[in-house]
């Protein structure tokens, strides 16, 4: 466990209201920017079965599986629709000089 | 009081839509089956092909819908409806006064009515029980065949190979997957199904089954040819359960016909679901739809209806397969009378996908990927649907990005 920042993509890897894979040391996180431009990281597998988020889309606050359309706000990590029960792990981001950077263990 | 007959996607998306809206009152959700709200589509993919799992996922758990202040009945079928006054009986002898009744009763497996067709060995798939029946009658090095290559054939052939059994898929059609996909993909599908150890066969009949001691022995086609076979399932599609409304005088014609609202015939019932013929607003006409994800749209759309905040249902029907370790997705209204555009390749990571189109609109999509990759391609292609906007980039260059298409159409609609 560290509390060390990751450099994970550019500001400009990320459309607005998408989502980006990204791997750290193995383990898959999900990296969104919002329709507002505000950047958000989440664990990379839904929660419901094994599938990678950043296959899925990002309509609004939320993140659709790509597998069964289980969505979780983003933001909060929160499972809105059915079958995803489960809510996400989040992680903490801020943006620095053009980078999205991320904590992936809090 | 808001009563909802079924404990399927439908009915459980309801009860959690009323809440998440703030609604008070009680509610209380009727299934007919015993086994707590599961997720049907595993019966044919995972429950089936992996002997350890002991039953199918919960929808959600008894504690989260108590949480919810969700009243569940199990194992108990409504007997009866009254519309004056507004109350339901069921086969528990309870009587449920009602504000709002949804009826989510889904469909039923149909049967083939042909000679043999009780024999022991033949299956259908739709509920919990029958898919456990099946299972145990699963035996690695049996002959399995599969009448009918829709959904629940081609699935339960891949699940059935996963388990070691020798499988045979009829279909009477030119095609598999009926008109959902164009043939150029089901000829591409039946090619990795037969790469995959399935003999699929199009354009034959079966006429009846012959056994012994009771048991299937063989599958009888129209040209006097006898197939083999230790276990049979019959998955020629479903019939709306629409007796309960029948009884009940609402207007049914192959579903309980409902408006965009969800309504009925009559202004405190609702139908959601497979049970369900809902005015579609998009295409103007009225479908039923036997699709999973569908079902829990048209269920919140009911649960809006009944709290006097519907919206009319439009969205674009959107569904997914597991065969094999494919992964399959389709959208839209059928591919009938479009041209077809593919794009991408089963090597890629982002699968290989149809687009139908006419006119320069996109009015269908299906794809296939090892792993989800497709999936991108598919849900862009339903919002770019949904909005029937003329799309003047070449569909079927890969780096035209369709979600990218479909936000800048955000605004537009048809």
């Amino acid at each position: 466990m560290t509390d060390e920042w990751i450099d994970a993509c550019g500001v400009e890897d990320i459309d607005e209201e998408d989502v980006l894979g990204f791997d750290h040391k193995g383990q898959a996180i999900a990296i969104y920017r919002s329709p507002e431009g505000t950047f958000h990281a989440t664990d990379g597998i839904c929660t419901h079965e094994h599938a990678n988020l950043a296959d899925g889309l990002v309509v609004g606050e939320l993140i659709e599986c790509p597998k069964h359309n289980g969505r979780f706000d983003y933001k909060t990590g929160r499972a809105r629709r059915v079958p995803a029960c489960v809510d996400l792990r989040t992680y903490p981001v801020k943006v620095q000089d053009g980078r999205v950077l991320i904590r992936p263990s809090q | 009081m808001i009563a909802i007959v079924g404990a399927g996607v439908a009915g459980l998306s309801a009860g959690e839509a009323l809440r998440e809206m703030g609604y008070e009152g009680s509610v209380m959700v009727i299934g007919a089956e015993a086994a707590i709200p599961y997720e049907r589509p595993t019966l044919s993919k995972r429950f089936l092909d992996k002997r350890n799992l002991a039953s199918p996922p919960a929808l959600r758990s008894p504690e989260e819908l108590a949480e919810m202040d969700i009243a569940l009945e199990l194992g108990v079928a409504v007997s009866a409806i009254d519309a004056s006054p507004r109350t339901l009986r069921t086969t528990a002898g309870t009587q449920v006064k009602y504000d709002h009744l949804l009826l989510a009763t889904g469909a039923a497996a149909r049967r083939l009515n042909l000679p043999g067709a009780e024999l022991g060995g033949i299956h259908h798939l739709r509920e919990l029980s029958e898919a456990r029946a099946l299972r145990s009658d699963l035996r690695p090095g049996d002959r399995i065949v599969l009448v009918g290559g829709g959904v629940i054939g081609l699935e339960v052939a891949a699940s059935a190979a996963a388990r070691g059994l020798a499988v045979t898929v009829l279909e009477t059609a030119p095609q598999v997957m009926g008109r959902i996909v164009p043939a150029s993909f089901a000829v591409l599908l039946q090619e990795l199904h037969q790469a995959r150890g399935v003999e699929i066969r199009t354009n034959v009949y079966p006429t009846g089954f012959e056994g012994s001691s009771g048991r299937v022995r063989q599958v009888m086609l129209d040209d006097d040819e006898r197939i083999p076979a230790d276990v049979v399932v019959v998955g020629v599609g479903a019939s709306p359960r629409t007796e309960l409304a029948q009884r009940a005088g609402l207007l049914v014609d192959d579903g309980i016909v409902v408006d965009k609202f969800l309504r009925s015939s009559d202004e405190r019932i609702f139908a959601a679901g497979d049970v369900a013929r809902v005015w579609h607003a998009g295409v103007g006409r009225h479908i039923r739809i036997e699709q999973w994800q569908p079902a829990q749209v048209q269920g919140r759309h009911a649960a809006a209806s009944m709290l006097g905040r519907g919206e009319p249902y439009q969205e674009v029907p959107w569904m997914w397969s597991d065969q094999h370790e494919l992964h399959l997705q389709a959208t839209g209204f059928g591919f009938a009378g479009l041209d077809v555009i593919r794009r991408g390749s089963l090597d890629a990571r982002s699968g290989v996908a149809f687009l139908g189109v006419r006119g320069g609109r996109l009015e269908a999509a299906c794809g296939l990927s090892i792993g989800t990759g497709v999936a991108r391609t598919i849900r862009a292609a339903q919002m770019l649907i949904g909005r029937g906007v003329r799309l003047d980039a070449d569909l079927s260059d890969v780096d035209v990005d369709l979600h990218r298409l479909a936000r800048a159409h955000a605004t537009s609609s048809r």
